[in-house]
């Protein structure tokens, strides 16, 4: 037996594809029992209103619900805004997020509600204050956080194509974002998880190599669950995950989804009010943001300048990012996150956004469609990045 | 019925997303406009694309049980060409990209090392071909920041690859 082979079955003992963390395979396991041929209707104002009146009451709340309104944005939750008036504390606008039958991203609202009440004075967050965890009065699972205003790209000038992705910025405003937006990830990365009241995160400490196991194991089950068309790259890409595993010595929070249409800023003062889209937010390896971030799909060109996210040059990004948080960055280990953020979008994107609409169980579905294209940017970038390997030494 | 949205349903709608979903079936209807008269042949030659691959996969083929099980699977789901029915074709595209999908992940785990050096050199070369294809099929959609190819040059250099 050669030394290759002894490396490759030792490896494939020690590599266990069961391994998830423990809520998100609830989450898998709920995904694979709701699969289901009927579509999903919609919710409607009319029925949310009801709904509202009666979840309040049950909450021992007494408010009269107003106003409430279908919230456009992404395409994974059913949003709605509405107001509340409350005698002593006046009329509050407030936004609700439900799960629809089969959502192109599954998640756990409990979690949700988790991380956001945690993150409240770390970095700007809506402040949330309800959780339907069951779904037992709004049929799906469901929380309710204050809604806060603010917008994700430059008013009056039409920029970006759908879910944010695309949007030009503009050089001024584009300097008084950046910064702000670096400073809240390093904060993110910095907060003290261990003694954050977050039960539904568990860490991945089994063993070194559990934050990145976890993840191939998470997006390669989902995978197999929604995939429309098979694509034999997906294979070969979730070997080569397997086979570069890297190893998380601190864990951090990660967001999960941070980008440009994930937070929404003050469009006078350009002041960030919130980091939005906390549903994939988990403990693990802070490259795993960074590698995101940089996906060169997910950033714009601009009179020959690349950003990343519309809002960093690569070098500079990485040289802050580092000086700021403390943080070394290793090429090897980024090189492996944007496989892995690469391999998750293409999941997403080409399987469970297409799934999703293909059995109408989404409200959006000409959203989720027009969203899938991009699926076939990243399987390009999937390739080159396969191919080219990391290709910088640590920045510390 | 595009010129209808574009002209009276979304102008008269406020913002917010029902705005957003009609310019996203304005957008939707323009681009199956432009592959209408492509659709079968396309994914004909999408077939076509796969019975290289497959069989470039089944000239190299070379590890344990596993991997020659996967082999004759794909080989079975070979056998069969395209149809003039467009869904039975659908049907038989899936069955051998699921088959080559197959046999990728088993030969990966399963496979020789020289076995599994030329399956990537094969699966690389056919998925930067498939997605450079997809995204000038999809160019419509506004993803690209380079230009891209007419769907009629899409099609002639397709037809030219596979015919």
């Amino acid at each position: 037996m050669t030394r290759t082979s002894i490396i490759g079955e030792l490896r494939d003992t020690i590599y266990d594809d069961s391994d998830l963390e423990p809520t998100v395979a609830l989450v898998l396991e709920r995904m694979a029992r709701n699969l289901s041929p009927q579509p999903y209707l919609p919710k409607s104002e009319a029925e949310i209103q009801p709904a509202l009146e009666r979840y309040l009451a049950a909450q021992k709340v007494h408010a009269e619900v107003m106003n409430v309104a279908r919230l456009g944005g992404g395409g994974s939750k059913e949003q709605f805004v509405f107001d509340l008036r409350r005698s002593g504390i006046g009329v509050t606008r407030h936004v609700l997020r439900i799960d629809p039958a089969q959502s192109p991203i599954e998640t756990n609202r409990r979690r949700e509600f988790e991380i956001l009440r945690a993150m409240k004075g770390v970095v700007p967050v809506p402040d949330v204050q309800w959780l339907d965890a069951e779904g037992s009065v709004f049929g799906q699972p469901a929380i309710i956080m204050s809604f806060i205003q603010g917008v994700t790209k430059p008013v009056g000038k039409p920029t970006g194509n759908v879910s944010g992705l695309g949007i030009v910025f503009g050089d001024a405003l584009r300097k008084k974002i950046a910064d702000q937006v670096l400073d809240q990830l390093v904060a993110i990365h910095a907060m003290d998880w261990r003694s954050a009241d977050i039960p539904s995160f568990q860490a991945p400490i089994a063993d070194r190599y559990q934050a990145a196991r976890w993840h191939v194991n998470w997006w390669s089950r989902v995978w197999r669950l929604d995939r429309v068309q098979p694509m034999p790259l997906m294979a070969l890409v979730e070997r080569w995950l397997v086979d570069n595993v890297p190893a998380c010595e601190d864990p951090v929070v990660v967001h999960g989804d941070y980008r440009s249409g994930n937070f929404i800023f003050d469009n006078t003062t350009s002041r960030v009010t919130a980091i939005l889209d906390w549903e994939l937010a988990h403990l693990g390896d802070y490259h795993q943001d960074l590698a995101y971030l940089l996906l060169s799909p997910l950033g714009t060109r601009e009179n020959g300048v690349s950003y990343a996210t519309g809002l960093f040059e690569y070098d500079w990004f990485i040289r802050e990012y580092s000086e700021r948080s403390g943080r070394v960055i290793d090429p090897v280990t980024l090189h492996f996150y944007k496989i892995l953020n690469c391999y998750m979008s293409v999941v997403i994107a080409l399987g469970s956004c297409v799934r999703s609409a293909r059995d109408s169980q989404s409200h959006q579905d000409t959203h989720l469609t027009w969203v899938a294209a991009v699926g076939h940017v990243l399987h390009t970038e999937m390739c080159d990045l396969i191919e080219k390997g990391p290709d910088n030494e640590p920045v510390s | 019925m595009i010129r209808v949205l574009d002209t009276i349903v979304v102008p008269a709608l406020a913002t917010g997303m029902a705005r957003d979903q009609a310019m996203l079936i304005a957008g939707h209807l323009r681009v199956l406009r432009d592959q209408a008269d492509f659709a079968v042949r396309f994914e004909v030659l999408e077939f076509c694309a796969a019975q290289r691959l497959g069989q470039d996969l089944l000239a190299i083929l070379d590890g344990g049980e596993e991997t020659h099980a996967a082999g004759a699977t794909l080989a079975a789901a070979m056998r069969v060409g395209t149809s003039p029915d467009p869904k039975v074709t659908r049907k038989r595209l899936y069955a051998v990209t699921a088959a080559i999908e197959e046999l990728v992940r088993t030969g990966g785990r399963d496979g020789t090392a020289l076995f599994r050096k030329q399956m990537r050199t094969h699966v690389l070369r056919a998925a930067r071909e498939e997605s450079q294809r997809e995204r000038n099929w999809f160019g419509g959609m506004g993803f690209e920041s380079d230009p891209v190819k007419s769907l009629p040059q899409l099609m002639a250099d397709f037809e030219a690859e596979y015919r």
